[in-house]
């Protein structure tokens, strides 16, 4: 790799180069880009400018010697192919990583006095390194988007194609597995792996083989590469699967393998401090919590329909863990390990226990303004007779008694007892 | 386009496109009620089904983007020639390679929204018909993603190259597939599942508006330069696209923004509840008046506040935590407000960021637990605001007893509703994971590990 054609990239590039450190800068400095202090999953979406100025560096390095006749040049130079690409990719790579590391010095100089406290050596480096994944990322997928069309724009248009292949596929992946009703598994994120490793590979081929060649060529060597890609990639990950998730059920058994949590799963802790019911996937599962350990103890039933992922669970003083279903609501004692079902013939609103956890006002939507509540005796497992016409919340007046707004705005109170609710006065 | 020769442009546009338009019309008309009509009765006619219906659905706005870049590439092909060395009307060339086929484009999508209602209303396990709000909804859907297609193609041709216009639209397309495919799964759960939040369609207008104003500035300008066609339909298109993206008006759209008055919010037992009674605002100053209420004693209480005031959470002895700001502060004040004696104490401040502003918004309640945290006790309170950096929450501790206020946990991946549960010493805040542990006399926080995910 000579000097020389470094000065080239960097002459071509200078511009982008600019903007990207720019972009990666200005974010932290005005406040709405990557917490070097927190968690760094947590990014803010003008995170995505030096990402895609990233992809942009990366899709103008072969790009651009099309675009600008300078590839007939340089290639009729005495240069080989591994420098021409070793110094793209030197230029690329130091520029991205450099722009991380002055992102992470932006935000020891412009964070504010709060978060001071909150900077380490290794949250800054963690943040760094999550940037700078991201980016180099970015850069390695416009690169390999690069080789295939000698103009910036269709460069950019084919890591676009790129890109919006690997949702499509995934997407495609998932409803036809749902349709199948094949259990869901990381196979949406080997698939979207394939389609950039093998362009990857396809763009090495071509710089090496094809440079001058058609777009034709190299189409095919982008779509063999590809191919051969998902050829490799696919079955390698059905195989690990079906080496992996019976070592996973074996190791946990009464644990779904799906019940990993995730950012769009919930975790709702008893009272105590030592269970939780956690909601990951299409299933709930009791677990224990010791210290700073989480960990699944059994799953749950999950009758009739079911509000799908993200469902939180509520828990009564005393420990009894309930959450809401579309027909109905389930009831679980963690100490006791059991759970029941009672089927409820509308709605959930809100669920509100009683000061002692024995009873459960549970408002459910019964026309577009108002709500009927119904009273659950939670020991009984089964809902009382009569309901409350509100206007607005109940509330419970005693552990016994629920006051609540009638539709005139009148104040009014019922007796809950083990047979049912009853009409009561109470005294200002 | 009244003359003799916008008619003849008609006529060519016709004679150049009308297979595609055709086959735009015929294919969601054939391939939706063929999808619709089909038994799943195996999972080989679920997956027969299921192409069906992406066909369907990615062929009238692919069809469309075809037919964009075609029209965009008249600029750089020999079929330019007769309309810029003849003597026809610019704006009448504009009207005919432009505007028509965008109109069509837009006319030949609400076909294809029929159609896609047709296949919603034969499927099985409907429960519920489409309401007509959800129909028009529906239709302007697909009206607007094939327009967008058409826009996409005629731009990327124009100011690219021929390949990136058939690629560009071909891979926008794969929308309509996922729009109608989505809307099927939710219509069968009971709701429409189309976009009505502002955001949903602020996205929406980002990307069909965009590519539609670099495409009009393209085609407005044919006796420009070349070079400055390009950066000017291309300055139009990221112009819109920062329009539509920007927080501002997203911001104007959901009224979000702070003073706009709070809902009532009550306490988890119900029992208390506070709300808001009056807003003031002027040269002279700004306040909101608000009440204070105990439903089980039927005691109630007012106070002013300044203008910005949102409640954050009750404690025993008919006490409620409330943050509040003046207009011109640039600190959050949280105040302590007590039933019995009618008295406000201020126990903190927070630095006030503009872009959280007050992130509490004003639907948001303490039942869902999403503001804030007071424990029972009134000793600690726990409360979300927006980071200024990242999209996570910054998690602060609030002294409610000796007073202070500190962050425990910046940026905290929160999603959704939190709870939390108190112990004497520690709280666990949960809701989404990872939970993390508050040390309440240490003000630090720790994350929990997911035993499952640590042996993986």
């Amino acid at each position: 790799m000579s000097r020389r054609l470094l000065w080239k990239e960097w002459r071509e590039r200078r511009i982008v180069v600019a903007a990207l450190a720019a972009a990666a800068i200005a974010p932290v400095v005005f406040g709405s880009g990557l917490s070097f202090s927190g968690d760094i999953g947590a990014f803010s979406p003008w995170l995505l400018l030096p990402v895609a100025l990233a992809i942009r560096l990366g899709t103008g390095m072969y790009a651009s010697d099309g675009d600008q006749d300078s590839g007939d040049f340089l290639f009729s130079r005495p240069v080989g192919w591994k420098a021409v690409a070793a110094a793209k990719v030197a230029l690329g790579i130091a520029v991205v990583l450099a722009a991380c590391v002055l992102a992470a010095l932006a935000y020891i100089l412009f964070a504010a006095p709060q978060y001071r406290p909150h900077i380490t050596d290794e949250r800054l480096a963690a943040g760094a390194a999550f940037l700078a994944f991201g980016a180099v990322a970015a850069f390695a997928g416009g690169y390999a988007s690069s080789a295939l069309t000698p103009g910036k724009g269709g460069s950019i248009m084919v890591f676009a194609g790129l890109w919006a292949l690997t949702v499509v596929s995934a997407f495609a992946n998932l409803t036809v597995r749902r349709q199948l009703r094949h259990p869901d598994s990381d196979y949406q994120i080997i698939s979207a792996a394939a389609w950039y490793v093998g362009a990857f590979v396809a763009a090495i081929l071509v710089t090496r083989f094809g440079l001058t060649a058609g777009f034709r060529y190299r189409l095919r060597v982008y779509a063999l590469c590809i191919a051969a890609a998902f050829a490799v990639l696919i079955p390698a990950e059905i195989a690990y699967n079906a080496w992996h998730t019976p070592r996973q059920t074996a190791r946990m058994p009464g644990v779904d393998p799906d019940s990993r949590l995730t950012q769009e799963d919930y975790l709702s802790i008893s009272p105590d401090g030592r269970y939780g019911i956690s909601s990951a996937g299409s299933s709930m599962h009791l677990v224990q919590i010791a210290g700073l350990e989480v960990k699944p103890l059994k799953r749950l039933p999950r009758p009739g329909q079911f509000y799908g992922t993200g469902q939180r669970a509520f828990w009564t003083p005393d420990g009894i863990a309930y959450w809401a279903h579309e027909d109905g609501l389930m009831v679980a004692d963690p100490a006791r390990r059991k759970a029941a079902f009672i089927p409820m013939n509308l709605w959930a609103g809100d669920l509100l226990p009683s000061p002692d956890g024995r009873y459960l006002i549970y408002a459910a939507w019964a026309v577009s303004t108002d709500q009927a509540h119904t009273v659950v005796d939670l020991r009984a497992a089964k809902a009382l007779e009569g309901t409350v016409r509100a206007s607005g919340n109940p509330w419970w007046q005693t552990a016994d008694t629920v006051g609540y707004t009638d539709m005139q705005k009148r104040r009014r109170f019922v007796k809950v007892t083990a047979g049912g609710i009853q009409p009561v006065t109470v005294p200002d | 386009m009244g003359t003799s020769g916008s008619g003849r442009l008609v006529w060519k546009l016709w004679r150049e496109t009308r297979g595609a338009l055709l086959v735009l019309a015929a294919v969601p008309m054939a391939g939706l009620t063929a999808a619709a009509l089909l038994p799943r009765s195996s999972p080989a006619a679920q997956f027969v089904a299921f192409i069906l219906e992406y066909v369907s659905a990615y062929m009238a706005p692919a069809i469309a983007g075809v037919i964009g870049a075609t029209r965009g590439q008249q600029d750089w092909d020999d079929t330019h020639y007769g309309p810029s060395h003849l003597p026809v009307n610019a704006g009448d060339v504009v009207a005919a390679s432009f505007a028509l086929p965008l109109v069509a484009a837009a006319a030949l999508g609400l076909w294809a929204g029929f159609w896609s209602l047709v296949w919603a209303s034969l499927m099985p396990h409907t429960i519920d018909p489409l309401h007509n709000s959800d129909a028009v909804r529906l239709c302007l859907l697909w009206a607007v993603l094939t327009s967008g297609c058409f826009a996409l193609g005629y731009a990327a041709s124009a100011v690219s190259n021929a390949r990136a216009g058939i690629i560009a639209p071909a891979v926008a397309a794969n929308i309509g597939p996922v729009v109608l495919l989505d809307a099927a799964r939710s219509i069968a759960a009971g709701s429409d599942g189309l976009p009505d939040s502002p955001a949903a369609w602020a996205f929406v207008a980002a990307i069909v508006l965009a590519p539609m104003a670099a495409s009009i500035v393209w085609a407005a300008s044919r006796r420009k330069l070349m070079i400055w066609r390009r950066w000017a339909a291309l300055g139009a298109g990221a112009l819109v696209l920062a329009a539509c993206a920007s927080p501002a008006l997203l911001v104007a759209w959901t009224k979000a923004s702070p003073g706009a008055g709070f809902a009532a919010v009550d306490s988890e037992d119900g029992s208390l509840v506070v709300s808001m009674t009056g807003q003031f605002g002027g040269r002279a100053g700004s306040g909101t008046y608000c009440q204070f209420q105990d439903r089980r004693s039927g005691a109630t209480a007012r106070a002013l506040f300044p203008l910005f005031v949102q409640p954050l959470g009750f404690a025993s002895g008919q006490r409620a935590v409330v943050a509040t700001r003046k207009p011109s502060e640039s600190r959050m004040a949280i105040r302590v407000w007590s039933l019995r004696d009618n008295s406000i104490r201020e126990v903190a401040a927070i630095p006030y960021n503009p872009r959280a502003a007050f992130s509490l918004g004003t639907d948001l309640t303490y039942r869902g637990g999403f503001v804030a945290w007071v424990r029972p006790d009134g000793r600690w309170m726990l409360m979300r605001t927006r980071p200024s950096n990242g999209s996570g929450v910054d998690l602060w501790l609030v002294d409610l007893q000796h007073g202070g206020a500190k962050i425990v946990y910046p940026n905290y991946t929160a999603f959704g509703d939190n709870t939390i549960i108190w112990t004497k010493d520690r709280a666990i805040v949960s809701g989404s994971p990872p939970p993390i542990v508050v040390d309440l006399a240490a003000g630090t926080a720790r994350c929990t590990r997911y035993r499952w995910e640590a042996k993986r």
